[in-house]
């Protein structure tokens, strides 16, 4: 599969989204941060750092938005954002993380790898199985038993 | 002391210690090449099977593993992009340009040749220095600590490859994530969203594989049929003459550097490789190529950050004070087995300290042995098709952070940070200084709140003291040069600018 330029956005656009987002963040910082009890200068209390933090990322954000609208347009370049393969490969991770503690590691480790072999690799069904087991299996025996790495058996439990 | 080194070498050298450095230097290694599992994780793994050992034996095995890991670290930031701690992020820059461009044998190689080097002299200078220079280590006070911190981000953002502007955004981005978790001082939940698993902060070792390795792989997906495998021949392998020209003085700048921050308490380790990158930087003939696969950028961090090993070593054996948190291990190590470090213990326990300090040669040298053979086997992990190497670098990821701290919620935040340092690079954000804001965040508060305190709030005292106004000094000294620098490559645009737009000479 290749890039098919569906999520494709300026540069120009990019960086003021992405220093809108910073501002945001900042606001919520300083928010936070004037609930947190600030102390004097002599004895700052916990909310001194992040409320001198918030207030600085906020002015680099908005010097971040004024050089975004700057940007020379003739040299604004087109940026590729976001793939099917990167989707898929987030939400597998994602999957992982939830199933991991509940099935054990050699299950979750198995579905994980057999999901992203099928969508990267040329191999089939069985060989795509066999090589995620043969991974699964290997490295749980290699981590745990020769590197004493704890991971959670889950349904291998009480074998 | 040639006496004393000697009877160090005799104990060093017997059978069964030679045995236990070359099991710790090689779980050490092994502990090194995978992420998430550093210095720390490997010590106290092995840590109770030395319970039975004698002290002088365990000591051995656990420096053993201590330097080991710092060797191994460097493997998978060179090969993968996958920095395994802190201290290892410098080194993807470069090393993993290098190897995209099939000249991952080289800078293997000279890492581990600056390894040894900076590992070997920073022997010397503790044996030769360590009580005097950790008198000098106590003189540092919170108002020089936290100039130092600043300088590091000082450097940090010169040798950063983004604007000024989304570089210091990248910086206090990474210090607010770094209040995360309580405070410090006051221990006052911050930002935790009232759970306890965020106390201790956000885990480093997630946004580390996350910003770094994730999004590298991530980046890669987008046209996986294009990454295509990188077969190394033998040829490439070994080094060039040109590359051992340009790696020497590296590696001997990187030594000092290295030496002299290992004394500094705290994460010593990690900033003397920032230093040492922008020194190379600011040395080289070709800046420009430094973060496209720059051997001088390889080898300045590799050698600095082996060269603290021995100078962390001055202030837990001279003071019983751990410099880095690994030295931690190996000072709960020495207390089981009853002995006191300080300034007594080369009096009260020579075997001990002589012992030591000839196996860290021996250590140093057998790592070299057992680390350039296995060049060319990790090498020929790339040859493994993208599509194939990818599922199982991310797993490899998943095992290192579960290893780490037992939580699956952490492979979550590794997928967030993940995401966050695709886009981020997208839109060219440089994520080192991200990632250095983390480390140094807490660090950085600690010590201006303490030099607040301590100056009941005259933020003039952070430039009192010897050493505030010698790092201040510096501070402003790179400031000016970088000012320069800008001035006047500015100069040579406008008089650029204003060729092309002369108009043509008339016929």
């Amino acid at each position: 599969m290749t890039w098919s330029g569906r999520f494709a956005v300026s540069m120009r656009r990019g960086e003021t989204a992405t220093a809108a987002v910073l501002l945001l963040f900042a606001c919520a910082i300083l928010w936070g941060a004037a609930l947190m009890p600030s102390g004097t200068v002599g004895a700052p209390g916990p909310g001194f750092f992040p409320r001198a933090l918030g207030a600085l990322l906020a002015l680099v954000s908005v010097a971040l938005l004024v050089r975004a609208h700057r940007l020379d347009g003739a040299a604004d370049e087109v940026v590729a954002l976001g793939h099917p393969h990167i989707a898929l490969t987030l939400v597998t991770l994602v999957g992982l993380a939830l199933v991991f503690e509940y099935a054990g590691y050699v299950p979750s480790a198995t579905l994980f790898m057999l999901v992203l072999l099928r969508a990267f690799s040329t191999l089939g069904w069985t060989r795509s199985m066999l090589a995620a087991m043969a991974t699964a299996f290997v490295s749980y025996y290699l981590f745990v038993h020769l590197l004493s790495v704890m991971l959670p058996a889950g349904l291998l439990q009480f074998y | 002391m040639l006496e004393f080194l000697a009877n160090g070498f005799a104990i060093a050298l017997t059978p069964h210690n030679l045995l236990y450095c070359f099991i710790g230097c090689l779980w050490g290694t092994i502990v090194g090449v995978l992420p998430g599992l550093g210095p720390l994780a490997g010590l106290t793994l092995l840590l109770p099977l030395t319970f039975k050992l004698d002290p002088t034996s365990a000591l051995i095995m656990l420096s053993g593993i201590f330097y080991g890991a710092m060797y191994g670290g460097s493997t998978t930031s060179i090969l993968l992009r996958i920095p395994g701690e802190a201290a290892s992020v410098v080194t993807c820059i470069d090393g993993y340009e290098m190897a995209k461009q099939g000249r991952a044998g080289p800078a293997l190689v000279v890492a581990g040749v600056g390894s040894f080097i900076g590992g070997t002299v920073s022997v010397v200078g503790l044996m030769l220095f360590a009580p005097s220079l950790a008198k000098v280590m106590l003189q540092v006070g919170p108002a020089a600590e936290f100039a130092l911190m600043v300088l590091a981000l000082i450097v940090m953002s010169f040798v950063s490859s983004g604007p000024p502007l989304k570089t210091l955004a990248m910086i206090l981005l990474g210090l607010i994530i770094a209040t995360v978790g309580l405070d410090p001082v006051t221990a006052y939940p911050r930002f935790t969203l009232g759970s306890i698993q965020y106390a201790e902060g956000i885990s480093f070792v997630a946004m580390a594989l996350g910003l770094f390795g994730v999004s590298e792989i991530l980046l890669n997906m987008e046209d996986i049929v294009s990454v295509k495998p990188i077969k190394p021949t033998l040829k490439s392998l070994v080094p060039r003459w040109t590359d051992m020209r340009d790696s020497a003085p590296a590696i001997g700048r990187g030594t000092l550097i290295g030496f002299l921050f290992g004394f500094i308490p705290g994460i010593s380790h990690v900033i003397s490789t920032f230093v040492s990158y922008a020194v190379e930087k600011r040395f080289s003939k070709h800046p420009e190529q430094f973060g496209h696969g720059a051997i001088a950028g390889v080898a300045g961090p590799e050698t600095a950050h082996n060269a603290t090993t021995g100078s962390a070593m001055v202030p837990l054996l001279v003071l019983g004070i751990p410099a880095i948190p690994a030295t931690a291990i190996l000072l709960s190590a020495m207390m089981i087995h009853g002995i006191q470090p300080g300034p007594q213990l080369v009096s009260e326990h020579p075997e001990v300290f002589w012992g030591l300090i000839a196996s860290m040669y021996v250590g140093n040298a057998m790592l070299l042995v057992l680390n350039l053979p296995l060049v060319g086997l990790f090498v020929n992990l790339l040859r493994i098709p993208y599509a194939y190497l990818a599922p199982g670098v991310l797993l490899i990821c998943v095992i290192g952070i579960y290893s780490v701290g037992a939580n699956a919620n952490e492979i979550l935040i590794m997928a967030v940070f993940g995401l966050l340092g695709y886009v981020l690079r997208k839109f060219k954000f440089d994520i080192a200084p991200l990632l250095l804001a983390v480390v140094l965040g807490d660090r950085i508060e600690i010590s201006l709140r303490r030099a607040l305190i301590i100056s009941e709030g005259d933020y003039w005292a952070l430039l009192q003291g010897a050493a505030s106004r010698v790092i201040v000094g510096a501070a402003l000294l790179l400031i000016v040069l970088q000012g320069i620098a800008w001035m006047l490559g500015f100069r040579k645009k406008m008089l650029a600018a204003a060729a092309n737009e002369e108009p043509p000479p008339a016929s």
